[in-house]
């Protein structure tokens, strides 16, 4: 009888869409930033798997993602300038100002600046960066301001985080 | 929320997330075999598992060890075959209230192999200060395997009841637990053959 029942399974789903379910690789989908609030400026900088970063920046401009999971730094630039976003206190987005970026083996380090802002101004981070790729992309900020620590998780639907003033 | 906290849901939302079916799928293997009266042998191979796990998680997120995560990530669906095709051997003797003495050294040694896949990706992106966020992470996959128990437990329970309902028109005279335990298992195992094919380095 339980021949029968596991043969029957085995049949049936194999006739089912659950027969194939896709061999995706658990990949921890996340990014860290890690933000640093100066006096007057806010310095981003963040760390980016290299196949997801180019895969997303690759569908924002239109394009097949490179095999070598590259990035033009042009693109990328203007990928995140879409998907991390530093506000003020009235709710005005403040210019993000590259400061580089750079691929080390498998992962992108990328650092942006946002002028004008830091520890003397109450500020918000919001960071989309590849939840458009994944429903459970994670995006750990770490804020670093005057010698203490914070960090926090931002997710599709996560409301922009508060950046600690010192 | 400090690093411990902020990892620890990191770990928890890994377990848990619809994208990690490999390592639900295994939990879901390795806890057919017990009822709730099992649990003491339930709780050995769990924790057989999670001291596998968390030592090569350390290991490779510290960089003391290095693994390919093709192998990896190809061992992984074959840990949940061999779980899966044990259970569908051993199902009569668990019937009969005996599990297997060695289901905790093989939860071990396929506890080495998941913790090698945690660790491919949180590699990358830890840098510094790498204690507090691997605790973190480490507790919460712990959590998040805790939660996919409990779930798959009460699940079998229910499942072994409507089963015995079902017998009870007639249908078989084997117990709703075996039936339960091979019907998992198949699945399981099907599942994880598929994966494995298609992971072959």
């Amino acid at each position: 009888m339980i021949t029968l029942l596991v043969a029957t399974l085995l049949i049936g789903t194999a006739e089912t869409p659950i027969a194939r379910p896709a061999a995706v690789r658990h990949e921890i989908h996340s990014t860290l930033t890690v933000a640093t609030v100066e006096r007057n400026a806010i310095e981003l900088r963040i760390r980016i798997f290299a196949d997801d970063f180019s895969a997303s920046v690759a569908a924002f401009a239109g394009h097949a993602a490179p095999s070598d999971s590259s990035v033009r730094a042009d693109e990328g630039d203007r990928y995140v300038q879409q998907r991390v976003v530093v506000t003020d206190a009235a709710g005005n987005t403040l210019p993000l100002r590259s400061c580089g970026i750079e691929r080390v083996r498998d992962v992108y380090l990328v650092c942006y600046r946002a002028e004008g802002s830091g520890a003397r101004a109450p500020v918000r981070l919001s960071s989309l960066l590849l939840t458009e790729l994944h429903t459970d992309q994670v995006n750990v900020v770490r804020f670093e301001s005057g010698g203490s620590r914070r960090t926090t998780l931002l997710t599709k639907s996560s409301p922009a985080a508060p950046i600690p003033v010192r | 929320m400090g690093d411990l906290a902020a990892y620890l849901e990191l770990g928890f939302r890994h377990i848990v997330a619809v994208g990690g079916a490999d390592h639900i799928l295994f939990l879901l293997a390795l806890a057919a075999i017990y009822r709730p009266r099992d649990w003491r042998a339930a709780l050995a191979v769990i924790t057989a598992f999670t001291i596998g796990h968390s030592l090569t998680l350390a290991l490779a997120v510290t960089g003391r060890l290095a693994v390919p995560s093709a192998w990896v990530e190809f061992l992984i669906p074959v840990t949940i075959v061999a779980t899966g095709i044990e259970n569908l051997v051993l199902r009569e003797r668990a019937a009969a209230g005996s599990t297997a003495r060695h289901r905790p050294v093989f939860a071990l040694l396929f506890g080495l192999v998941h913790g090698a896949g945690f660790a491919g990706y949180l590699r990358s992106l830890l840098v510094d200060d790498i204690t507090l966020p691997l605790l973190g992470f480490n507790l919460g996959v712990e959590l998040g395997q805790v939660t996919v128990l409990l779930a798959a437990a009460l699940a079998f329970v229910a499942l072994d009841r409507l089963i015995g309902r079902l017998r009870s028109g007639g249908i078989t005279r084997v117990a709703p637990f075996q039936i339960r335990l091979a019907g998992v298992s198949a699945a399981v195992t099907l599942i994880a053959t598929v994966w494995a094919w298609d992971r072959l380095p």
